[in-house]
């Protein structure tokens, strides 16, 4: 009972701290503002960059979402929780950003995809294709990441927009101005693409870990010859 | 087969949903130097725009500055005449109606007597009421009703002197302020007649036990409250009078050149060749009415009350303008003026003996006659408990109180409140134009800056006790948004120089007050008048 009162006061408390934030924030007072900052920017970063191609273009519109956070905190209205108010403004600011620096490309057909490492072999995909065995491997947020940004433009968008932030095809389409067949089409062959990757990668970190295992039994053996 | 890739959506979902990713290079000081920027510049209801008010200000700010000192003075020697008016008026209705009271307590005080002379008569000479003394007051009365009579005549006339008369030179001033003077000391006499009768049937009636009231002069005290007794009480008072309406009445006889100086120039030119830039001089008188809504539950009686105890007050704006007009009929106005909205706190109180003040009301719940109220319990906020401790001695009849205190006690506390702004208006225009006359319909609005805050009003913590504007309190928002639109008609008297004059209606939109349990806003209508001159 008492860790669960001590996680409540924690809750609360929590609640009551973001709370004066919000109003520091509403009042423009650098603390707050540096306080909301220091919070959230490394979770909002890691969303930028499900977006963005790279860490510095990540940071610009990191930069840009919480210029519009510090300049329209007063548009929240206080339904929802504000973390998720936020990771909208980034989600579209990142949507924006990649509008204004290029023409998002939605390719309809697999082979179009200026993509390395796209053959997998037979052998590969009866192993690896179970959706078991993918479980049973352990992919780092990193090694995630790396993938969702190797996709094109278009996929990575309508994958993001469906898989993370769970908005529908409706909403998809409506935000990205394509029709809901192209987001669901979209959607299909960014999951190929990445269970593709996920295999390979997969495949590789079993590899590293036989290798790792004969090295090991080769060392034991060394020993006992000794 | 899209059943077996879903599992990618959850894999990822699981894995993005506590990542976050820490970067070595901090863009906070950046990112909140561009949100400070972005504020400052913004063009918004919740943000002030200080960058595009600093411009007008510099623009306008001399002129302003001399427009508000001239307009001062002015109003200043107008208003003094006025007032001294007003007073003498006051102060001749004061007379009249004191007058009137003793005329009939004098009357009342006849028929006690009368009775007593009736019933014990067998014992006249006893009693000491003699046939002397009666034969006395009679002569007094029929004295009294004469002189009555004159002075009313008298007084009738001057009034109708004083309200027909239109002075516009110092000598007429003079004269009717001299023949005041004579009205004065005739008043004085009758007092000085009346007051001597009075004392002696005083005498006579006081060893009579049926009388009823206890008559005495009504005694002039040196307090600090202006009325002292129900009928000033019920008396409103004039506080402003628009001194331009005399000078614009005027206008013809002090300027008698200017209709010839309008007709010898063509001061008509066609659209193209008119000029789009104008300036201006406003100055409007303003009719401003608070208005009160609730917040908060709990406080609905203070609002109840503060809604009984608050009156529509009139106001003034001044200031610069500057117009634009579009070669079409619209156009746009700004500039920089200096406004007051304000209401009149007004609430009729009493003291008692430890010196706390209770609102009395409704104002007919009491009345007294000389140093006699009569006071009706429900006008009394806090009920029979309190008699005691407001009145040094009372006795009840039915529903009625009846005391013998001193007339100190009862005040009216008046107020008239003032909220001054700093604004620039916005607005729009569109003008309909013929051979004279523009007719420019404006719509926009005002923005605000609430420079001073002056007057009364109810303590939230007790709405019996009144407290002064505190205006370094957080209480007050500094910025103020009001929506505004009118109808100004322009002159053109000259091809460079047009008068104007018009109706607006004005409303505040943001609250005066902040984090308050009410909502205090204003809606005021206002007559202008401007002089303008086109570049």
């Amino acid at each position: 009972m008492q860790p669960f009162l001590i996680l409540l006061s924690k809750q609360c408390n929590k609640m009551t701290n973001l709370e004066e934030l919000i109003n520091g924030v509403m009042k423009r007072k650098k603390k707050a503002q540096r306080e909301l900052y220091t919070r959230y920017a490394p979770i909002m970063r890691a969303i930028c960059m499900r977006y963005t191609r790279n860490l510095s273009e990540a940071e610009d519109v990191v930069q840009e979402g919480f210029i519009k956070i510090f300049t329209k905190i007063d548009q929240y209205s206080g339904l929802g929780s504000f973390e998720g108010w936020m990771k909208r403004i980034f989600v579209n600011t990142s949507i924006n950003h990649l509008k204004k620096n290029k023409n998002i490309l939605f390719h309809y057909d697999i082979n179009e995809i200026p993509y390395r490492d796209v053959d997998v072999t037979e052998s590969k995909d009866d192993y690896f294709s179970t959706k078991t065995n993918m479980v049973d491997i352990d992919f780092s947020e990193e090694e995630i990441l790396r993938i969702i940004n190797k996709l094109p433009d278009g996929y990575k968008l309508v994958f993001n927009l469906y898989a993370v932030e769970e908005l529908s095809h409706k909403e998809i389409a409506k935000m990205l101005s394509i029709s809901v067949s192209t987001s669901k089409s979209q959607l299909f062959r960014a999951r190929k693409t990445i269970q593709k990757q996920l295999i390979e990668l997969a495949e590789l970190k079993v590899e590293f870990r036989k290798k790792q295992e004969q090295k090991q039994k080769q060392k034991s053996n060394l020993r006992l010859i000794v | 087969m899209l059943d077996d890739l879903k599992y990618i959506d959850k894999l990822v979902r699981k894995k993005m949903a506590s990542h976050a990713v820490e970067s070595t290079v901090d863009n906070f000081s950046a990112i909140q130097r561009i949100a400070f920027w972005k504020n400052f510049f913004s063009f918004r209801l919740k943000s002030f725009n200080a960058y595009y008010s600093a411009i007008i200000l510099l623009f306008g700010i001399t002129s302003f500055g001399y427009l508000y000192a001239t307009n001062n003075t002015n109003s200043i020697a107008e208003n003094q005449y006025q007032s001294s008016e007003i007073n003498i008026i006051e102060e001749i209705n004061t007379d009249l109606i004191e007058l009137e009271n003793n005329t009939e307590k004098l009357i009342i005080s006849k028929e006690i007597l009368n009775k007593n002379n009736t019933n014990t008569h067998a014992h006249q000479n006893n009693s000491g009421f003699s046939n002397t003394e009666n034969s006395k007051s009679r002569k007094a009365d029929a004295k009294l009703v004469d002189l009555s009579k004159s002075i009313v005549s008298v007084d009738d006339n001057l009034e109708n002197e004083l309200h027909n008369t239109e002075v516009s030179n110092e000598s007429e001033q003079e004269g009717l302020f001299a023949e005041n003077e004579i009205c004065f000391e005739k008043s004085n006499q009758k007092d000085d007649f009346i007051s001597s009768n009075i004392t002696a049937d005083k005498q006579a009636s006081s060893t009579n036990e049926n009388s009823g009231l206890i008559i005495s002069n009504p005694e002039e005290t040196n307090n600090s409250y202006v009325f002292s007794d129900i009928i000033n009480l019920e008396k409103t008072d004039l506080f402003f009078i628009e001194p331009i309406f005399l000078s614009f009445t005027q206008a013809e006889s002090y300027v008698p050149s200017f209709r010839s100086f309008s007709d010898s120039i063509d001061y008509y030119l066609p659209p193209a060749m008119r000029s789009q830039w104008m300036v201006g001089l406003n100055y409007s008188s303003v009719y401003s009415a608070s208005q009160n809504s609730l917040q908060n539950s709990d406080f609905e009686n203070l609002v109840s009350e503060k809604n009984r105890v608050e009156e529509p007050d009139i106001t003034f704006s001044t200031g610069v303008s500057v117009q634009y007009q579009g070669r079409k009929k619209f156009g746009f106005q700004t500039g920089l003026s200096y406004s007051e909205l304000g209401n009149l706190f007004s609430r009729n109180e009493i003291v008692d003996v430890n010196n706390t003040s209770f609102p009395l009301y409704p104002d007919g719940g009491f009345f007294n006659v000389d140093s006699v109220q009569f006071f009706n319990l429900d006008s009394l906020l806090q009920g029979v408990e309190h008699i005691e401790t407001i009145y040094d001695s009372a006795w009840v009849v039915d529903n009625t109180i009846i005391t013998n205190s001193d007339t100190s006690r009862y005040a009216k506390v008046q107020s008239q409140n003032r909220f001054s702004y700093v604004e620039i208006p916005l607005m729009l225009t569109y003008k309909i134009s013929n051979a004279r006359l523009d007719y420019q319909f404006k719509l926009g609005m005002t923005l605000g800056y609430l420079i001073e805050a002056e007057g009364k009003k109810l303590n939230l913590d007790n709405k019996y006790e009144v407290v002064d504007f505190d205006f370094d309190s957080p209480d007050y928002n500094k910025m103020n948004y009001s929506i505004i639109g009118g109808i100004d008609i322009y002159y053109r008297f000259h091809k460079r120089f047009s008068f104007s004059s018009g109706i607006m209606y004005r409303r505040t939109l943001s609250d005066i007050y902040s984090d308050y349990p009410y909502n205090l806003k204003f809606s005021s209508t206002q007559i202008n008048f401007g002089l303008h001159y086109h570049l």
